[in-house]
């Protein structure tokens, strides 16, 4: 297995019992390290399971897929729950954040579960509380820091940038973001994604961004069209 | 390693943990109360005649015989002659030889003709002796000394004049009215069947026959007190006797000597095995009330059930986060379980905490109105009630914790509300 590349799909084919034909079908699918890619499709097309499957919490596939050079099918549960709080950063549409944490405790979660992430943190920020705060200042978030703000009085956009700290402490190879900018108006949006850029790139890790709006798609590398319906994906991909 | 999240969460929502912390605590608080008020009231019921080695009674049931000489229950059917009662009391084997009359009533409360030698001899719980709330002990004849509940229930005081009635219906229409008793004392509730009577000498009971033929005054037979003074007293007969045995190895020895005496056909107990038999009857209905707070705790339980699965559907977001994170479902599971836990954990210390507090309030009152001993201690096999309301606890949380399961299972990364 080459270590290159952080994903690696090969002859994917995934469909829900109820449906009558697959909802994913990829012959092969690359992202290599440091790499991005956006994935686009209309509401239903199958991004989420993809990323379900991705990271390891939706099994039932055929064909194989590799995260950072493991062959999630040949894993256990456990073992690909692991996988997935060492390598993978993930930020959602909504409702990052448990509301009873603060900001730095949130980000500081993600290290919770992983002790590789954890000391990587340490390393970097030399607490793990310290690399969260490192971070959110980073992501703009100094004032929230200083003030000692409450993760519910957050402004959605505050939220998000949060949500990317938390994907991004301790260095995880490969940061999967679903739909992170469908709240943010559009200013806040290009300024989300170039930040969440810059810093995934500072990081060396991956990207896989995941939306239904195709104006976005000049930000990355490649992109990935599924189709609405038709279980399909246009060709070959490699980024 | 999750359970200080799991501290913030419930801090989180604190309210209705709160509340369910409180059903589970009250529910335990009831359960551990009944459980000791049953303990305490078997302890004294056991302990009703504690210092007594043996109860001695005309030939009948070992039941009635402690029915109607210690709890003043029913009448007994043959009386024991007083030469009986000298030859077992002198027997040199026997400590001390308390006898009793009984027969006669006042407004429903029993009338027992005894020695003086009662007071000092009748022991109740561990070794209890019976205190004087106000006034003395009667000494002469015509002179009473109350229990509480009799002077509580009837309003006497020290000094009062009672007249005694013939017979035990609280209507009775013979009064001994020609000699009218004079209170000289009240005793300290006690929770015991003495609580219930009227103490007076036996020639009180002799004094208030005399002129009595077969329960009826004979006319022009009366007599005044002066006449009476200079009278033998002396009862004929006498209902049961209380021995203590000088050791208890020659209980048994005397207990077969008295059942198989000569002069007439007589019973002698041990009050503890009468009381033992006698329990076998009653005791049933303190085991319903401990069912009945069983059900209790089975329904604080159900509460917290509900306060878990509505938390759960609230929560599903956070579980589906801490799963994205690298949560195994079995991490979810234990958490959902543990919080059940933790809050049974927590109704029980405060159960607990309820009960001792209680205890201290309820002591006083408790003795005073019921004539109920509580000792301020915890329930026996109390380790054994905690133990199984926190396995139910427990095992109430494998549900909710079971519904995190396939919530986390079904909704991946994105949860579906
Ligand atoms: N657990 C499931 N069981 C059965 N069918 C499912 C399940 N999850 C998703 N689906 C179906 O799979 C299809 C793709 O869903 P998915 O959530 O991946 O779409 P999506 O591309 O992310 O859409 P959106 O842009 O609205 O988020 C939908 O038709 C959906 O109903
Ligand atoms: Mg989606």
């Amino acid at each position: 297995m080459t270590t290159s590349h952080t994903v690696e799909i090969d002859r994917l084919a995934f469909g829900w019992p109820n449906m009558p034909r697959a909802l994913l079908d990829i012959p092969r699918l690359q992202i290599e390290t440091g790499g991005s890619l956006f994935l686009r499709g209309p509401s239903g097309s199958g991004k989420s399971t993809l990323l379900n499957l991705l990271s390891g919490v939706q099994g039932g596939y055929s064909g194989s897929i590799s995260i950072c050079g493991e062959r999630l099918e040949t894993l256990s549960a456990h073992r690909r729950d692991q996988l997935r709080a060492d390598h993978i950063g993930l930020i959602f549409q909504q409702f990052n954040l448990l509301p009873w944490l603060s900001p730095i405790e949130n980000v500081a979660l993600a290290c919770r579960f992983s002790k590789r992430r954890r000391e990587k943190a340490k390393v970097s920020g030399g607490t793990v509380a310290k690399e969260a705060e490192r971070l959110l200042r980073e992501l703009g978030l100094g004032e929230v820091v200083e003030s000692r703000r409450r993760t519910s009085s957050l402004s959605i956009g505050q939220q998000q940038r949060v949500a990317a700290a938390r994907a991004l402490i301790g260095n995880p190879e490969l940061i999967i973001a679903d739909e992170p900018t469908s709240a943010l108006d559009s200013e806040h949006r290009d300024r989300f994604i170039d930040l969440l850029m810059a810093e995934t790139r500072a990081s060396g890790a991956s990207l896989l961004f995941v939306s239904h709006d195709a104006s976005l798609a000049s930000h990355f590398d490649r992109t990935l069209e599924l189709g609405a319906t038709t279980g399909n994906s246009e060709e070959a991909l490699t980024c | 390693m999750l359970i200080d999240l799991l501290w913030r969460s419930l801090l989180n929502r604190r309210g209705t943990v709160l509340l369910s912390v409180l059903t589970i605590g009250l529910s335990v608080a009831l359960l551990t109360g009944v459980e000791k008020v049953r303990q305490d009231m078997r302890e004294g019921f056991f302990n009703t005649v504690s210092g007594t080695d043996l109860i001695v009674g005309a030939r009948t049931g070992q039941v009635e015989l402690l029915l109607y000489s210690v709890f003043h229950l029913g009448s007994a059917t043959n009386n024991i002659r007083w030469q009986s009662y000298q030859r077992i009391a002198r027997d040199s084997a026997v400590e001390w030889a308390v006898p009793l009359s009984l027969g006669d009533s006042h407004k429903g409360f029993r009338v027992v003709g005894t020695s003086s030698e009662f007071f000092e001899r009748y022991r109740f719980g561990h070794q209890h002796q019976l205190q004087l709330s106000s006034g003395r002990t009667f000494q002469g004849i015509h002179e009473v000394t109350l229990g509480a509940e009799v002077a509580n229930r009837l309003g006497y005081q020290v000094g009062d004049q009672l007249v005694i009635a013939h017979g035990l219906g609280s209507t009775s229409f013979s009064q001994h009215k020609d000699q009218p008793f004079t209170v000289v004392g009240i005793l300290a509730p006690s929770g015991t069947p003495v609580d219930q009577s009227l103490l007076v000498s036996l020639e009180s009971i002799t004094a208030i026959h005399v002129g009595w033929r077969a329960g009826v005054p004979m006319p022009g037979l009366s007599v005044d007190a002066n006449k009476l003074a200079e009278m033998e007293l002396t009862p004929k007969e006498i209902t049961a006797v209380l021995l203590g045995m000088k050791s208890k190895t020659q209980v048994f020895q005397m207990q077969r000597a008295i059942n198989g005496f000569s002069g007439e056909p007589l019973l002698a107990i041990l009050p503890g095995v009468a009381l033992q038999e006698l329990w076998q009857v009653i005791g049933t209905a303190e085991k319903a009330m401990l069912a009945i707070s069983a059900c209790v705790v089975l329904a604080g339980l159900t509460g917290m059930l509900g306060v878990l699965l509505t938390g759960l559907q609230q929560r599903r977001r956070e579980l589906a986060l801490l799963r994205a994170i690298g949560a195994s479902p079995l991490h979810l599971l234990s958490l959902v379980v543990m919080e059940a836990m933790l809050l049974t954990a927590a109704g029980i210390g405060f159960g607990l905490s309820l009960l001792w507090f209680a205890l201290i309030l309820a002591q006083t009152g408790l003795y005073e109105t019921f004539g109920l001993y509580l000792t301020l201690g915890w329930p026996k096999e109390l380790w054994q009630i905690l133990a199984l309301v926190f396995a139910a606890g427990t095992l109430v949380g494998i549900l909710p914790a079971w519904q995190a399961w396939r919530y986390t299972l079904a909704d991946g990364l994105t949860p579906r509300t």
